[in-house]
């Protein structure tokens, strides 16, 4: 795309942002749109393809962890989202562990507080509870839900306060713990975390409570269900590896790329699937922003435009989202809308070289498209 | 999938294994028991698919580690529930199984049309037995040789009555049996010739057999395949062998990082020692060293790359953690190469993602200057980002450059396993301004193909170019064993690192591992292993400079390898891409001939698996010991079945119709000379025939007969002075006449004694005979049963009937010519009886004559 220069923004919505410092003082401004973040989230309208279905079946089965690698936005933590709530473990929502490039295998069950701590201990007349500076993380949770809070009192694990005991369910409860991009982890983090996921037993010296907290016998049908993702930016050891359900979650293919058979099966999952789940109260039926947004969409993950960074699902549903929510754009072609352009841009093109070949793209994507 | 199938599912994992081993999915006990697991629970809860191929969804998530693995299980899986060829069954423990997959697998490559010609075959050969054991048609009997008794007298009363015994023979009419030597000739003539064809048939095999196959190259055509065959590979880790054991402990140690995580012990005591003020300590992390390898790279079959990549497969084989990552000119842009190919990364990326890392440039050092200008690439400065950092070079170290580079916080060393030692310490303790190691122990590249490599990689040789002063200095530049290892690197069209490392190992087998090494590097830095590509004309001429003993040695070396053919596919094993010939069918033949070659030098060159049809034999082509090319594809069936059976079909067939020619037209147009030609001679002589005693009543007989054999007959008249008895006078020097007379005399008196004795009073061509009896008490009269020898079966022994007699049986012109004109017959008293004479019969006849007597 040739470089014209800078110019002004063409917003004339008096809600959105434009740039012109002229504009600033011109009477009142409509509201701006809702941005409701678990919208997109939702897990009812998550749809998984059969073989995800099938490994999360073998890892349930078999009470490993399932270990699932694919391209950022594919859906690898929302089926997390999925699993527990159609499961309906942990009330419906996942407890959810971002590991980090410091992570230590401890950090999945607990963190503790030691500057807080030392800081009470210095200003406090009375001597501090040192529970109230444990914070339970994912595993950890996954532990105590397994025992439920009856079980943890008649056990006399005295770890939680009363407030933090409140939050933990009445009987045991099973959960689905979402080990969130563990490829930022350095490379002997892995194996040291699956350690402590077979296991599933902890300790907490800092309350001086030397006893393992883990799960007994009758307790193991509680047993969390652990899904973990990678973006396979950094190779995972092949003991890691080994000891995981692995599946590698691939972008769900086009309804036109489907064979005959399969493109009137309804239970397919396709791309024009989910967005129709996630996004289809939002578009009118056979909307030609919807169509063509869609045909650019797959124009441009194909091999050929050798984009240095292809855009994912999760950056076509943001984009859908945001052609969506502009008003009185109904019943016109992509082409016409007035933020296409820019969007494009912004949404699905993240990499420099790829912005500046977006016009070439269009272009192109125009000139293929009847 | 129903439950009681689990049994057979289970016996047949290990196939599966055997399956996924030779894709290169090795996978554990834990592994192969999550599997069992898993199947046993779906049974339990009655979740078992309802068709086997639908496990493949809920068993590769157990057995797949990678989106590569995870796309290549499906179709390994259902070619191994569809009982499609297993790749590798042969794989499994014991001898026995592995000896029986064996065979199994063979059974299975046999190809349809193969089996259905072996069908045919022995279908044809069974017939063939059949034919030739199956017992004798019905011969009719001889109506005139059986003696007839004389007419049966009406029934006189027993006592007193005068019973008439005729005792009058006829001369039996059967042909003459041939001479003893005559029919010793025809007997060998039938035993030999139906032996003739399997005898060129098995000189044929034997031609076959001795000559080699040709791996010949062909021009290439859009419908070939290449197979890719894979060959266990000879040689072992090529860095491993050579460098020092400290290497490896040196490059793995462990090494601490600081980290943001309080050391509380540590905070506690120092807060303390500060009078409660809080002073942070930090703690360390003890990580083990993250490697990441760059390695330059003109092609994707870059040999110089290769070479580097053998040391990042040595160092992960050895534990160290190092990913690799291969760039054509510039190291920002990367792409992963040995684990995880396709998805590329910047350097910046790279430099986010492990920035502790230890990072290792392998290249020549002339890509971080401009060829033009000369300039030092702006890119150099963002490896910055690694506080450890070395440049390995496959070319010779100068030390300017070498100073140059650590001014850059590279150390800049040799690609040799010598200096490994060097990086792994200075990878460890970096130490400023240390100088680099004064190894140069890489030859120049000759300046022909330093200054402008691409030259040599046109199909034509460079205008101007002396090309043995380019042999020369390729000698002095690689040595002889260099030289040689090019010379065979030039029979295969394409350089390959892989063919390359193998032929080394199997031409200097001996050879050190450090010289191994740098003669490899030394090679690997030509431009024609860098590109991949090896010009016709060039390998022509280093083809055409092997002397007979290299030529030899390197067919040796070639045979060696294509004798580990594997079914494995992995780690240990080398692929070569080799193509089988087409078919020739006549419409492919034409189709060759009416289209235009394609022009020789093309890139697309595979080398053609030509066996059995080899011709002469082009420079380019390469010859294969028969038990090397048995190993390659179609080679059992084009190199030992095909002929085998070609040969068997033509020889039983050639068998057949020589046996069945010469008896129905060899053997009786023979015989049929014999007897021309006896009948000329006997056309010289005169017979004066006198007759008494029983044979006077056959006169006109014994005159016929005599006459049609050709001679001329007086019939004398009978004298009473005569001796008595069947004589036969002759005159000198005709002994043979008079014996071909005799054995005709004897034959026709049912072998009546015949005295034969030379007669001086004879006229020259007289031949004296005297008869008196027509047969010989105690002879055999019934020639039916008794396998009268006209002539005999060679292929059957004692009773003489056997498929001679389809010509015996059938009344030739010869024997035709004998019958007894039907005058004569009725003066003859015989017995016409188309039934077999019984016992009772001849007992009956031979009492009569008794009581007569």
């Amino acid at each position: 795309m040739a470089r014209t220069g800078t110019r002004m923004a063409e917003h004339t919505d008096d809600s959105y942002y434009t740039g012109i410092p002229s504009r600033r003082d011109q009477g009142e401004r409509k509201p701006l749109p809702l941005v409701d973040p678990d919208a997109m989230k939702d897990p009812s309208g998550y749809l998984a393809p059969p073989g995800l279905v099938a490994a999360v079946n073998v890892a349930l089965e078999l009470g490993m962890p399932l270990l699932l690698t694919g391209e950022p936005g594919c859906g690898k933590s929302r089926l997390a989202d999925s699993l527990a709530w159609e499961l309906g473990f942990g009330d419906g929502k996942p407890l959810r562990f971002v590991v980090k490039s410091d992570t230590e295998s401890r950090d999945l069950f607990y963190r503790f507080d030691t500057v807080g701590r030392f800081h009470a201990a210095q200003h406090e007349a009375d001597r501090p509870d040192a529970r109230r500076f444990v914070t339970y993380n994912a595993l950890g949770k996954a532990i105590l839900y397994a025992k439920g809070r009856r079980r943890i009192r008649a056990q006399g694990l005295a770890i939680m306060t009363e407030d933090q005991l409140a939050q933990i369910p009445l009987e045991g409860q099973r959960t689905v713990v979402l080990i969130d991009e563990i490829d930022k982890a350095p490379r002997e983090i892995p194996n040291d975390i699956l350690t402590e996921i077979e296991d599933l037993s902890f300790t907490v010296p800092e309350l001086l409570h030397e006893t393992p907290i883990c799960l007994e016998d009758h307790e193991q049908g509680n047993r969390p269900v652990v899904v973990i993702t990678s973006n396979s930016e950094r190779e995972l050891p092949e003991p890691f590896l080994r000891r995981c359900i692995y599946y590698h979650v691939e972008l769900p293919p086009f309804r036109q790329d489907l064979k005959g058979d399969e493109r009137n099966d309804g239970e397919v999952v396709t791309i024009e699937r989910i967005v129709e789940g996630r996004l289809g109260a939002r578009f009118s039926a056979n909307s030609p922003v919807l169509t063509d947004a869609l045909a650019l969409f797959r124009y441009l993950r194909m091999p050929e435009r050798n984009l240095q960074r292809r855009p994912g699902l999760a950056e076509l549903l943001n984009w859908l989202t945001f052609l969506a929510s502009r008003r009185g754009e109904d019943g016109i072609r992509l082409a016409e809308h007035r933020d296409f352009r820019a969007s494009v841009g912004t949404t699905l093109l993240k990499h420099r070289d790829d912005q500046l070949r977006a016009g070439d793209f269009i272009k192109a994507w125009q000139d293929a498209t009847p | 999938m129903r439950a009681e199938k689990l049994e057979v599912f289970f016996e047949r994992l290990p196939a599966l294994d055997a399956v996924l081993r030779a894709a290169g999915m090795t996978r554990g006990p834990d592994s192969w028991q999550a599997v069992h697991d898993l199947m046993l629970r779906l049974a339990e809860r009655g979740r078992l698919p309802a068709e086997p191929v639908s496990l493949a969804a809920y068993l590769g998530p157990i057995l797949c580690r990678s989106p590569e693995e995870q796309a290549l299980f499906a179709p390994l899986f259902c070619e191994w529930v569809t009982g499609e060829p297993l790749a590798s069954e042969v794989r499994i423990t014991t001898p026995e199984q592995a000896r029986a997959a064996r065979w199994r697998q063979r059974l299975r490559a046999l190809d349809r049309r193969w089996l259905s010609i072996a069908a045919l075959v022995s279908v044809s050969l069974i017939g063939l037995a059949i034919y030739v054991s199956r017992p004798p048609s019905p011969v009719p009997a001889p109506v005139s040789e059986i003696p007839k008794p004389p007419p049966a007298p009406p029934e006189p009363p027993v006592e007193n009555t005068k019973i008439a015994i005729d005792t009058r023979v006829a001369p039996r009419r059967l042909p003459i049996p041939l001479p003893p030597e005559q029919a010793a000739r025809l007997h060998a003539i039938a035993w030999s010739l139906p032996a003739v064809p399997p005898l060129l048939a098995t000189l044929l095999l034997v031609w076959i057999y001795r000559r080699r196959a040709v791996l010949r190259r062909e021009p290439p055509e859009g419908e070939s395949l290449l197979n890719r065959l894979a060959f266990r590979a000879p040689q072992g880790s090529l860095f491993g062998r050579a460098a020092s054991g400290d290497v490896l402990p040196g490059m793995k140690a462990a090494r601490w990082l600081p980290t943001r995580r309080l050391d509380i012990p540590a905070t506690v005591e120092c807060s303390a020692r500060h009078g409660g003020y809080f002073e942070p300590r930090y703690r360390s992390r003890c990580t083990l060293p993250e490697y990441i390898v760059l390695v330059r790279s003109e092609h994707t079959e870059d040999q110089a790359a290769a070479l580097a990549e053998e040391l990042v497969r040595w160092l992960d084989e050895g534990g160290v953690m190092v990913q690799s990552f291969r760039f054509r000119d510039d190291p920002r842009h990367l792409i992963p190469w040995i684990k995880a190919p396709g998805r590329h990364a910047t350097l910046s990326q790279l430099a986010a993602r492990h920035p502790e890392a230890r990072l290792i440039v392998v290249g020549d050092v002339d890509v971080a200057f401009h060829p033009l200008t000369g300039r030092p690439h702006r890119w150099i400065d963002d490896f910055k980002d690694w506080s450890r950092r070395a440049w390995l070079t496959p070319g010779e170290l100068e030390r300017g450059f070498a100073h140059w580079f650590l001014e850059r916080g590279f150390l800049l060393l040799t690609l040799a396993s010598a200096d490994l030692d060097h990086l792994s310490r200075w990878l460890a303790s970096p130490e400023k301004r240390r100088t680099a190691p004064a190894t140069n122990r890489v030859p120049p590249l000759p300046q022909a193909f330093a200054d402008m490599p691409e030259r040599w990689l046109d199909p034509h040789a460079p205008y101007g170019e002396d090309l043995d002063a380019v042999f020369d200095g390729l000698r002095d530049y690689l040595g002889p064993e260099g030289l040689r290892l090019l010379q065979a690197m030039a029979v295969y069209p394409e350089p390959r690192w892989a063919l390359t490392q193998a032929l080394d190992f199997l031409l200097f087998p001996e050879a050190d591992w450090e010289t191994r090494t740098r003669r490899l590097r030394s090679i690997s830095r030509l431009p024609w292993p860098r590109h991949a590509y090896l010009p016709d004309y060039l390998r022509a001429f280093l083809l055409r400079r092997m002397s007979r003993a290299e030529r030899r040695d390197v067919r040796n070396a070639y045979a060696a390898l294509l004798a580990g053919l594997t079914d494995d596919r992995g780690a240990r094993t080398i692929e070569l891409p080799i193509a089988v010939a087409p078919e020739r069918t006549f419409r492919r033949l034409l189709a060759d001939l009416l289209r235009a070659r394609s022009a020789p030098g093309d890139l697309d060159d595979p080398i053609f698996l030509n066996i059995l049809r080899g011709g002469r034999l082009g420079l380019l082509d390469f010859e294969l010991t028969k038990v090397a090319a048995r190993l390659l594809p179609r080679g059992r069936i084009w190199v030992t079945a095909r002929p085998l059976l070609a040969a068997a079909l033509v020889a039983a067939g050639a068998g057949w119709a020589f046996h069945e020619g010469w008896t129905r037209w060899g053997a009786p147009e023979l015989t049929a000379h014999w007897e021309r030609v006896a009948r000329d001679e006997n056309a010289r002589w005169t017979v004066k025939l006198t007759l008494g005693g029983d044979a006077s009543d056959f006169a006109g007989d014994f005159e016929t007969m005599l006459t049609e054999e050709g001679y001329t007959v007086r019939v004398g008249e009978d004298r009473a002075d005569r001796a008595s008895g069947n004589t036969l006078l002759y005159p000198p020097g005709g002994a043979e006449a008079a014996g071909r007379l005799a054995r005709a005399l004897r034959h026709w008196t049912y072998g009546a004694p015949l005295e034969s004795k030379e007669d001086g009073r004879r006229g020259t061509g007289d031949i004296d005979v005297r008869l008196e009896a027509t047969w010989a008490p105690g002879a055999a009269f019934y020639d039916t049963f008794t396998g009268y020898p006209t002539l005999r079966d060679p292929f059957k022994d004692g009773d003489g009937v056997g498929r001679w007699s389809s010509y015996r049986a059938a009344p030739s012109r010869w024997a035709a010519s004998k019958a007894i004109p039907p005058a004569t017959q009725t003066s003859i008293p015989r017995r016409r009886s188309r039934s077999s004479p019984s016992l009772s019969d001849a007992t009956r006849s031979a009492s009569r004559t008794t009581t007569a007597s």
